[in-house]
């Protein structure tokens, strides 16, 4: 909490926390509880007797460059703001991660004490709890839910092969070890092939129905099965990849070739097999490994590419299927497991230790500081041994600017015109005091120049009834 | 689950000078804000001995006891 409220640069701060609905099912009902609900009633209570509200305890923030900065269970959590592009996904990302770290010097300015505090952008605590990254995806609502699982769930559970932060040990429920190494920092959470929940029972693919847009147009695919990548390569080819998945579910062109009998369980096979190798069974009875499911896919996707982005990302498939068949060591520079591995089993090599110590958990811990001084990722990209995609120029600006399409830069044109008039705001919808409220459509029809025009209109607006009709254009 | 140790086809790391995948001179840029960048994204593959040493000295500062130290509440 008071980490979050550190962050210096202006923000708005009330969250309109009405506008969501965890319970909803995409599936098409609404479950009365979650299985979080208990321990959240917990925390709840505990907090209760801290003497701060609900709201404080949030301590939400709407930044500047349309990101989401909160206090989520006693972590802080950055949400970007929508963005159109891989390109802006992986900037926004990168800025959250600066915002965060820039948020913890200044805590530490407070309470006197410089690298009193660590952040961590990891997914464990290596003692059974476990928190975070999310994707979300805006897909047509016509699209049927069942479709979009069957045609996924191979590939989450396969994309591991390129996606994986790595993690020492295993957590779970089917028992907790200190030693060994695996891909994935989530698999051993994940539980359900499909449920609404995320905090207990947690699934591949989440089937919460809070689209932040238009409900009877959209629907948001919300995904919690990721890791926290530390390197941008990653970031961009998770997006990538699942976004070209996706386009040929939407389009149709999808064909149901080959599923996994039990997803779940190939899930930590391919976590927790050497370098993710190992057959895994199919529903019909054959045998196929990680790497042979992606090709599959790749395949899929070959007609999928619409522009310059995604075609970069099947360029990055293809050559990240030849070095895995080739070594998986040459994934080095660019996959975080493939990274953290080999820095340990050299530790282990020059220190002596055997790779069973406890002292691993804690080396994989730093390998996600966001401490530039401390964390291990930092010196691999600064000196050139791991991919970086993005300019820090570019990072400097994206902290304070929203990207330039869509609803972001409206809603933060909207957002500084009327702050003093706002009573909450979230992704969609602006409340105001005097009891108007307006649903922000996505403005993905328009031109960077035209998001420009409309801004400038919106900063001159006398009042919150001349926002309406400004926007009636694109207000169904 | 695997050992960080135990594989015999790991070989050595990038960082000692085995084996990487930095060598694609093919390899398309990222494509950036402005268009396609004109330089490829790829690391530099820096002179590995320095940088396995400044790695080893930062390992070496990790407290070992952080991990037992460490605690969140489960989350998303």
């Amino acid at each position: 909490m008071d980490l979050v409220k550190a962050y210096r640069p202006p923000s708005f701060g009330a969250w309109a926390y009405e506008a969501e609905d965890p319970r909803a099912d995409a599936r098409g009902f609404r479950v009365d509880r979650l299985a979080q609900d208990e321990e959240e009633e917990a925390f709840s209570r505990s907090d209760r007797q801290r003497n701060f509200s609900f709201r404080e305890s949030k301590s939400d923030r709407i930044l500047q460059n349309g990101a989401r900065f909160y206090n989520d269970h006693t972590h802080p959590e950055y949400s970007t703001p929508e963005c159109q592009s891989i390109r802006d996904l992986v900037l926004y990302d990168r800025a959250g991660t600066r915002i965060v770290q820039s948020a913890k010097e200044s805590r530490e300015r407070e309470i006197g004490g410089s690298g009193s505090l660590g952040i961590y952008r990891n997914n464990t605590d290596f003692h059974g709890h476990s928190y975070g990254c999310h994707e979300n995806y805006l897909l047509p609502r016509s699209i049927p839910f069942d479709r979009i699982v069957e045609g996924l769930t191979p590939f989450l559970v396969s994309r591991t092969l390129f996606l994986g932060a790595g993690k020492v040990g295993q957590e779970g429920e089917d028992g907790m070890r200190t030693g060994g190494f695996q891909l994935s920092q989530r698999a051993d959470f994940m539980e359900e092939r499909i449920g609404v929940d995320t905090m207990h029972r947690r699934p591949i693919v989440n089937s919460r129905d809070e689209p932040h847009a238009a409900k009877g147009r959209f629907r948001r695919l919300h995904l919690i099965c990721g890791d926290a990548n530390m390197c941008e390569w990653q970031t961009a080819m998770k997006i990538g990849m699942t976004r070209l998945v996706l386009s040929s579910i939407v389009n149709g062109t999808y064909a149901r070739k080959s599923l996994f009998a039990d997803p779940v369980r190939a899930f930590r096979q391919i976590s927790r097999s050497e370098d993710g190798r190992g057959n895994l069974l199919l529903e019909d009875g054959r045998l196929m490994t990680a790497d042979e499911m992606l090709e599959e896919y790749r395949s899929l996707v070959d007609d999928q590419a619409s522009n310059e982005e995604d075609r970069w990302i099947l360029s990055e498939w293809d050559k990240a299927l030849r070095d895995y068949r080739k070594d998986p060591l040459l994934l080095s520079d660019r996959v975080d497991w493939v990274a953290k591995k080999n820095l340990l089993r050299w530790f282990s090599e020059e220190e002596g230790i055997p790779p069973g110590d406890p002292c691993f958990q804690s080396l994989d811990l730093a390998y996600h500081d966001l401490d530039e001084e401390l964390g291990m990722f930092w010196p691999l990209e600064m000196d050139g041994s791991m991919v970086r995609l993005t300019d820090p120029e570019d990072v400097d600006a994206a902290t304070v600017h929203p990207p330039e399409l869509g609803r972001p830069p409206i809603r933060a044109a909207v957002l500084d015109r009327f702050r003093d008039q706002i009573q909450d705001a979230g992704w969609e919808r602006v409340a105001f005091v005097d009891g108007t409220s307006v649903d922000l459509p996505l403005f993905s029809s328009l031109r960077a120049e035209e998001v420009r025009d409309l801004c400038s209109r919106i900063g001159k607006l006398e009042g919150p009834s001349d926002l309406l009709s400004a926007l009636s254009e694109w207000i169904e | 689950m695997s050992r960080f140790d135990a594989s015999a086809n790991l070989g050595t790391l990038v960082l000692s000078g085995q084996p990487s995948g930095l060598d694609d001179q093919n390899r398309m840029p990222f494509p950036s804000k402005k268009g396609a960048v004109p330089e490829s994204p790829s690391p530099r593959n820096l002179d590995p001995n320095p940088m396995k040493d400044r790695m080893m000295d930062r390992m070496r500062k990790v407290d070992p006891k952080q991990s037992e130290r460490y605690r969140q509440r489960t989350g998303e």
